[in-house]
């Protein structure tokens, strides 16, 4: 159970140079390779909304600004908002003299209790939907803006494209070329902003009509140096924020969020384009259709309990190895050298990639993160057990058989300390060295994986090296 | 269940308006007046350690609930005692915890939520779940308390009340456990 | 009918795939996509430390590669916890002050190139950008942010660079002394009922509180009232105008701290005091207008522009064109600047984003594929074109240009 608690103390050192639990790593099965979320690329996959759960294809999404068109929040405290429905009685429409009960809709907060009767909204007939959107008071200026530039631009290529060598700017342009808008695009093409500069001559662009200045603006609120603030009127940062082209002033002005939605991630190894996770389409799902987690192949570490360490003084501490995969495995512990690690790691690297090429296209081109660096500071001297042993296959069915039906693995007791279905326990002797106050110790766990998508020709195991590193816990003063 | 046991005539003085629905297992301590229509449950507490406690109509006083009226630690006792009067329609959720001076009307206070010594709620008050109000104040009317960073609102309308809880509950509490019935002598 | 206007109405060129805008602020980030009028999210530039899992300030950084875990998850977080788009190939146009420091510039375009492989960027400078809302060319743009206020003079589109001005005056000036006037002036009712000075019960007070407080209650004076409350500081005879209602501000549900009224009017005044160079907001606009052409100075003075998160403050911008008409009728600039009229612009914006939906309007424009700078490029070289890079602004290199 320690372990729950646990998980970060034993980290693998992901390709990319991050040491990470077993939980956030993954392992391309194509590259051989340890992946984690700093190196792999990701993609939305699904967008959906996480009040109806539903899905919404993109193309809507982006009409909808990524926001569900059925569910909203409260724009007092980010809950949602639940439709509540009523009866008021309206003037029937036959008889004017008579009233009907006619039933009404109002979203109300089950949390922090506003409604959209508090703002003055009127309640709908309809239980969804049907609340008025918000304009954009500037909305036709920009959008006359917008076409302007759109046409400024559009001339600007053209022109570029009539007059590729014409020499006329001046030294004078050039200042704005530095200064103003980059034009990057090769040095040949010098192209500041003078386009962009509304000039008369430019018939095609005359719709817009810019903006005036004014001598004036407006003051402060008269009240304002006599006027009793009343806090619970004014609205906060957050409430200002979530609707950021109103950006209200006064809880008064709050009006109803659209739910914003959320994406389902798919994860995809750089190196060969592989998925290494993706979600199932159904939002009520929390399934994967492909989970290539590194618990499912490669050897988990635990510690087996937590020991007292002292400084000088060597300490046995106990590993277990589990092995997760439907196969047999040799497993081995290296010495982990920081420096060497790093050169090794890059070997493995290589080789493993010129054996994997037969399932990489060779037409990917593969745009490299910058390395990390991890502080890979042992503290602790620590002794392996030497040679190899033999991690068995993982057998779901085991655990139910009566007898012990493993086989005899002849194990060296040097080595094992103990032996159960697809678990081994393995002794380290560690000693910490004299400074430290906190045991790290590493390791390189070698072991023969079984590619599952090696080619008939290729052979179907792989050793693989991978370090890692145990954080075994504090140094007691003796 | 075993015979109902008494309260103790000693320790509290209960005086119970006909119409209310006390449940004799709550915790009952110090002289404490309870309106009509006005539902205690059995696991509630109420403890008039400093004063008398009159409890208004139409209350709803769940499981757990806290009603204290304690003086804070190392303050003289007071003369006269303070009494903690606590209006009409009121909700007490489950396990909050109430050491209010006064109370009004229609106020809420949620489920786990804290009230300290020299609060003042005056009417349509909401205190949020596990919100805790401890600093001497008075709460204007019909604020919300809400959230973990005790966010405040006011809003248009009072809560709205609890009545058709309260029927179901005089109907069905009798049932199932023991009532404080009101004493007449005490009313005569 | 903003929320579903079709994207494809209005004619967007690269419809499929949208360009993102992002304008990377000290306190708040504004992210969104091209063509549209408003941003998606405005949000906290703030990341989760990876090591305590604390959030901490984007920009509060050890060494370029923390700065780069802090852009690689800040950027996650905006791509797929708010636009909902691939980053991947796709083209992002970033709004940026130009006073921007170099390995901030540098390493966001390494995570977006290395990390999120988009298909360009294009670095727009944020005070040129900010007069494409408003259809103009030239301006004098005071941006006023959290950490500082910065001021680009714009004649007919081009930056007029040399005259530049810079001044850490911002938002976070606001909150500093907002908190040494809080602890000196305010009073806090405790649990048991006592008042006692804020001082005695908390060292300092935290940010949120101070930023809540400060755009709440607090407002920008008028310049008579200021000068008269300075007057009071060396003359105790002149009567001080009666202080703004104090404000009771519940802390939590332990404390209630009451603001006294001169604290909120004053906390603000900061950015008014001449510092020890003797330079102030209006200052700052006089100088970049004495450094401009003699030509010039008078459309720029008639075309301000002031945007930024700090310029919403109740009474700024009011403040500030009554300190530059009073800074230009003193001594000091009277001679030396005769401008007659300064005139102040409203962008169709909060003021907060101004320059980011300058940035969605150029976005959405043709030049966004001309001007950008291609991923292969960066690939190729790892280095982005920069204005004070000399290798990308030397004489030599005009002259190959016009050769």
């Amino acid at each position: 159970m320690a372990h729950l608690f646990q998980g970060d103390r034993i980290r693998l050192l992901c390709s990319c140079g991050l040491l990470k639990p077993i939980t956030a790593i993954y392992f391309c099965r194509h590259c051989l390779k340890l992946r984690c979320g700093n190196c792999v690329s990701h993609e939305v996959d699904t967008l959906f909304c996480p009040n109806c759960l539903e899905n919404m294809p993109s193309t809507e999404a982006r009409l909808k600004k990524n926001r569900c068109a059925n569910c909203f929040d409260c724009p007092s405290c980010g809950h949602t908002l639940s439709t509540r429905a009523t009866s008021i009685q309206t003037p029937s429409p036959e008889d004017p003299s008579k009233t009907v009960a006619r039933k009404v809709y109002y979203l109300a907060c089950t949390s922090c209790r506003w409604t959209t009767r508090d703002v003055g909204l009127k309640d709908q007939t309809v239980a969804t939907g049907g609340w008025v959107e918000q304009d954009n008071e500037h909305y036709k200026h920009l959008q006359s803006l917008l076409e302007h530039y759109r046409s400024v631009a559009q001339q600007e290529k053209l022109e570029r494209e009539k007059k590729r060598f014409s020499h006329r700017k001046s030294s004078y342009l050039s200042l704005s070329d530095k200064y103003s808008l980059p034009s990057i695009l090769g040095r040949k093409s010098l192209t500041p902003l003078s386009p962009f500069a509304h000039k008369g001559d430019v018939s095609q662009t005359s719709e817009m009509t810019p903006l005036e200045a004014t001598a004036e603006v407006e003051g402060l609120p008269e009240d304002i140096f006599t006027e009793e603030v009343v806090l619970s009127s004014v609205t906060t940062m957050e409430q200002r924020l979530s609707s950021p082209e109103w950006q209200p002033e006064k809880t008064a002005d709050l009006y109803p969020l659209h739910k914003h939605i959320l994406v389902k991630r798919s994860l995809r190894c750089r190196h060969c384009e592989h998925n290494l996770s993706k979600p199932e389409y159904n939002p009520s799902s929390i399934k994967f259709k492909i989970q290539l987690g590194a618990f499912y192949h490669v050897p988990e570490v635990r510690m087996v309990r937590q020991v007292e360490l002292k400084t000088g003084v060597e300490t046995g501490v106990q590993l277990s190895l589990c092995n997760p995969t439907p196969h047999d495995m040799t497993v081995a512990l290296l010495p982990f050298v920081p420096e060497a690690s790093e050169v090794s790691l890059q070997k493995a690297g290589e080789e493993s990639v010129e054996g994997s090429s037969l399932n990489t296209s060779s037409l990917v081109r593969v745009v490299e993160i910058p390395p990390e660096r991890t502080d890979l500071k042992l503290t602790a001297d620590v002794a392996l057990p030497q040679g190899q042993l033999i991690l068995a296959a993982r057998d779901d069915t085991a655990e139910y058989d009566d007898q012990d039906s493993s086989p005899n693995y002849k194990d060296d007791p040097q080595v094992v300390a103990w032996r159960r279905a697809n678990k081994v326990g393995v002794n380290l002797l560690v000693t910490p060295k004299p400074d430290a106050t906190y045991v790290r110790v590493g390791f390189v766990l070698r072991y023969d994986y079984t590619n599952t998508v090696a080619t008939a020709t290729e052979s179907r195991t792989v050793t693989l090296n991978i370090p890692v590193m145990v954080d075994v816990g504090p140094v007691t003063q003796s | 269940m075993s015979a109902p046991k008494q309260l103790d005539p000693s320790v509290c003085n209960v005086k119970v308006t006909p119409g209310a629905v006390v449940c004799l297992e709550a915790d009952y301590y110090g002289e404490i007046t309870i309106g009509s229509r006005t539902v205690i449950h059995p696991k509630a507490r109420i403890i008039a350690e400093a004063g008398p406690i009159i409890i208004g109509e139409g209350n709803l006083i769940e499981e757990q609930a806290q009603i204290i009226n304690r003086l804070p630690e190392g303050s003289e006792p007071q003369d006269p005692p303070p009494v903690m009067v606590i209006g009409n329609n009121n909700v007490f959720e489950v396990d909050s915890y109430c050491q209010a001076s006064k109370i009004g009307d229609n106020n809420i206070l949620e489920a786990k939520s804290h009230i300290g010594w020299g609060v003042e709620l005056t009417r349509g008050c909401v205190i949020g779940s596990l919100c805790s109000l401890v600093c001497p104040q008075t709460v204007p009317e019909n604020t919300v308390i809400y959230g973990d960073e005790l966010h405040r609102r006011s809003q248009a309308e009072k809560p709205a009340s609890q009545g058709l809880q309260l029927d179901f509950l005089t109907k069905i509490l009798p049932n199932y456990h023991h009532l404080i019935k009101p004493r007449k002598k005490v009313a005569a | 009918m903003p929320l579903f206007e079709g994207l494809g109405g209005i004619g967007l060129i690269n419809e499929k795939n949208t360009t993102v805008v992002l304008d990377i602020g000290t306190a708040y980030t504004k992210a969104g996509f091209a063509g549209e009028y408003g941003p998606r999210i405005i949000t906290r530039s703030e990341v989760k430390c990876r090591e305590t899992g604390k959030n901490i300030p984007l920009f509060q950084y050890k060494n370029e590669n923390e700065l780069r875990h802090h852009l690689v998850d800040f950027i996650h977080k905006l791509y797929f916890r708010c636009l909902l788009v691939n980053p991947k190939d796709r083209r992002v146009v970033v709004v940026e002050n130009l006073l921007c420091p170099t390995v901030v510039r540098n390493t966001l375009a390494k995570v977006l190139f290395r990390h999120y492989e988009v298909l360009s960027v294009l670095f727009v400078p944020s005070h040129l950008v900010a007069l494409m809302t408003l259809g103009i060319t030239t301006g004098l743009v005071l941006d006023l942010g959290h950490k500082e206020a910065t001021l680009m003079p714009i004649y007919e589109g081009v930056v007029v660079f040399h005259a530049w001005q810079a001044l850490p005056f911002g938002g976070s000036l606001i909150e500093k002394s907002l908190s040494e006037l809080l602890l000196d002036r305010a009073v806090a009712t405790t649990e048991d009922g006592t008042e006692h000075r804020l001082s005695s019960i908390m060292q300092d007070i935290p940010n949120r509180y101070l930023e809540d407080i400060k755009v709440r209650t607090c407002f920008v004076s008028t310049l008579e009232r200021s000068s008269c409350l300075q007057n009071n500081k060396y003359d105790r005879s002149i009567e001080p105008p009666p202080p703004p209602p104090s404000v009771h501000y519940p802390l939590e549900g332990h404390h209630i701290l009451t603001i006294p009224g001169t604290v909120r009017e004053l906390a603000a005044e900061s950015l008014f005091e001449r510092d020890q160079d003797a330079l102030t907001l209006a200052t700052l606009v006089l100088n970049a207008l004495l450094k401009c052409p003699i030509d010039t100075r008078h459309k720029l003075a008639e075309n301000l522009v002031i945007i930024g998160g700090t310029a919403s403050m109740k009474g700024m911008k009011h403040r500030i064109l009554a300190e530059v008409r009073a800074a230009a009728a003193s001594e000091q600039y009277c001679q030396i600047l005769p401008i007659p009229s300064f005139m102040l612009h409203h962008p169709p914006a909060k003021d907060n984003y101004v320059s980011w939906l300058g940035g969605a309007i150029l976005g959405a424009t043709e030049a966004v594929m001309l001007r950008s700078y291609h991923r292969d490029q960066y690939l190729a070289s790892d280095v982005v074109p920069d204005w004070c890079n000399l290798s990308f602004n030397t004489c030599e290199d005009r002259d190959e240009k016009f050769a």
